[in-house]
């Protein structure tokens, strides 16, 4: 964060090198957060680019209340929403995930680039435990849009040991995230036990 | 947490072939069936669409080259030109000082105020009316006559007149003959006080301020002001009432109290009749003396009609009209050239 706001007053001074290394920090956070919702690459790349460009030309006048990569990823979405509003039935398919994000106050003070990219990346380990054949299966269905029956004749199994193996590899990423889930909270509980403990200790 | 996730049959080959839109009607059926069998399960339904989205993004993920999207961001970058300070646009500077915001809100409110006073004259329910020389009949909303002497004015509201009826006299001389309405009485403003009639016709004259009514049937109350309170002075038949502006104080006289000068022709008509013979008859009815200088002058033919008014102003109007000058003495009233 100290080292944002470093940068960022070189920004102020057009000091290409620091934007360079704030475009490659957060780059490929923002267009995967722009992507989440327009489901369109050169629409994602040009949006983030945009946040990009606003940044350069306007470093100056930016009033950035919380963390910079807080700030890039407020104004990310904010544009692919606009963007979407233009897209009614993506807007429609994408509703659920606005509404898991839920972006209320606290979350304008959140990094959800940052969050969005770790549960990615725990999403990636997951598929590299995953068995190889497994793991294939996903990515050819998944990537490369497969049909089961398709990947069933390329790989010269059954369409079933197909859906088992997609069965096997959703419910381990599902249990994985949930998993995280609980840790996070069962953390939180315990900063905050500990916390009321501190305090006591600090009273008496 | 595990138990719970793993325990429960969710169908990912068919959720993946509904999010595809490759799922068979009877799959699709299997689906539905599954979908309501518990309320958990649109939540997993849901849950499986989110992870497989995520499974597309991390591809994107996997395959942003930040290098080359740097080289072309950068080139991007050079093409915007520099901005110094002094090509920025200067903001600007809001004009609105708190005293000019206090002289708008006047300004409005005066506005506004205008409005309001104007709105029937604007809307064209005030009708403004004046006296000619020939002395129409105007006949009122509530079938009341007035009649407006030649320089008179008079204004009455089209809108209100039915539940009030008020005609203000600005000036002149105006007769009144009011349709009585006994629920509603019949007012005749005026600068600084007003007649109100109580069935009657009368006659209202405005000199300098001063104000003269006769009533020529019924009654009539004349105020020393304006509002509820002022005080009323009651004129009969052939009464004449005086409002002193300066003092506010009211007087009246009876008609046969008058002395010749303040006797008023009834009806009088004159067609194309010299202005010698006229000033005959008019001595005679007035029991005055009326000379008229010159043979021209006693030659021009005029074609006149009094009603109600006195010599002194019959022998005005006269001069007026020929554009001739009077006089008045102790013997009686001169016309000439």
């Amino acid at each position: 964060m100290s080292n944002d706001v470093d940068l960022l007053k070189k920004i102020v001074q057009k000091d290409k090198n620091a934007f360079e290394t704030i475009y490659k920090a957060y780059f490929r956070k923002l267009y995967t957060l722009s992507f989440r919702y327009v489901r369109d690459e050169a629409i994602a790349e040009e949006l983030a680019n945009d946040v990009f460009m606003m940044l350069w030309e306007n470093a100056d006048r930016l009033a950035i209340n919380q963390s910079l990569g807080a700030y890039l990823s407020r104004s990310v979405i904010n544009l692919s929403l606009n963007q979407l509003k233009k897209n009614q039935r993506l807007l429609d398919r994408n509703n659920d995930y606005i509404k898991d994000l839920d972006l209320t106050d606290d979350e304008d003070q959140a990094d959800l680039a940052a969050l969005y990219e770790s549960k990615l990346l725990m999403i990636e380990s997951i598929l590299q435990s995953l068995p190889p054949q497994c793991r294939k299966i996903v990515l050819m269905s998944r990537y490369d849009k497969m049909k089961q029956q398709e990947i069933a004749d390329q790989l010269g199994i059954s369409i079933k040991t197909v859906k088992n193996h997609l069965t096997i590899a959703y419910d381990k990423i599902r249990v994985a995230l949930a998993k995280q889930r609980t840790y996070l909270l069962l953390l939180i509980c315990f900063l905050f036990f500990s916390l009321g403990l501190f305090v006591q200790f600090i009273i008496l | 947490m595990e138990e719970n996730n793993t325990s429960r049959f969710i169908p990912y080959d068919l959720i993946q072939k509904d999010l595809d839109g490759v799922i068979s009607a009877e799959e699709r059926l299997l689906l539905e069936r599954w979908l309501s069998e518990d309320e958990e399960n649109p939540k997993l339904y849901d849950e499986v669409s989110m992870l497989s989205d995520d499974l597309i993004v991390l591809e994107q993920y996997k395959n942003v080259d930040i290098n080359s999207q740097w080289d072309r961001f950068s080139q991007r970058l050079d093409r915007v030109p520099a901005t110094d300070e002094a090509a920025r646009p200067t903001p600007i500077k809001t004009i609105w000082k708190p005293w000019m915001k206090l002289v708008a809100a006047a300004v409005l409110l005066m506005i506004g105020f205008a409005c309001y006073l104007n709105f029937d004259r604007w809307m064209g329910y005030e009708i403004q009316l004046y006296g000619t020389v020939g002395q129409e009949r105007i006949l009122l909303p509530d079938s009341s006559v007035m009649v407006l002497h030649a320089g008179a004015e008079a204004s009455f509201n089209k809108r209100t007149f039915n539940r009030q009826r008020v005609v203000a006299l600005k000036k002149g001389k105006a007769l009144f003959d009011v349709k009585h309405v006994r629920t509603s009485s019949f007012v005749v403003e005026l600068a600084d006080n007003y007649v109100r009639d109580i069935g009657t016709s009368f006659e209202v004259n405005l000199l300098a301020g001063d104000v003269e009514v006769l009533v020529r049937e019924g009654t009539v109350a004349l105020s020393g002001g304006k509002g509820d309170a002022a005080k009323e002075l009651i004129l009969q038949k052939n009464e004449k009432g005086f409002f002193k502006k300066e003092t506010a104080v009211l007087s009246k006289v009876t008609l046969d109290d008058l002395g010749k000068d303040y006797k008023v022709a009834q009806k009088l008509s004159y067609s194309n009749e010299r202005l010698d013979s006229i000033c005959s008859d008019l001595e005679k009815r007035f029991q005055s003396n009326i000379v008229v200088v010159g043979d021209n002058l006693k030659a021009r033919k005029l074609s006149m009609y009094f009603d109600g008014q006195s010599l002194n102003e019959i022998v005005q109007i006269l001069s007026k009209t020929l554009n001739v000058k009077w006089k008045a003495s102790k013997k009686g009233y001169s016309i000439y050239e």
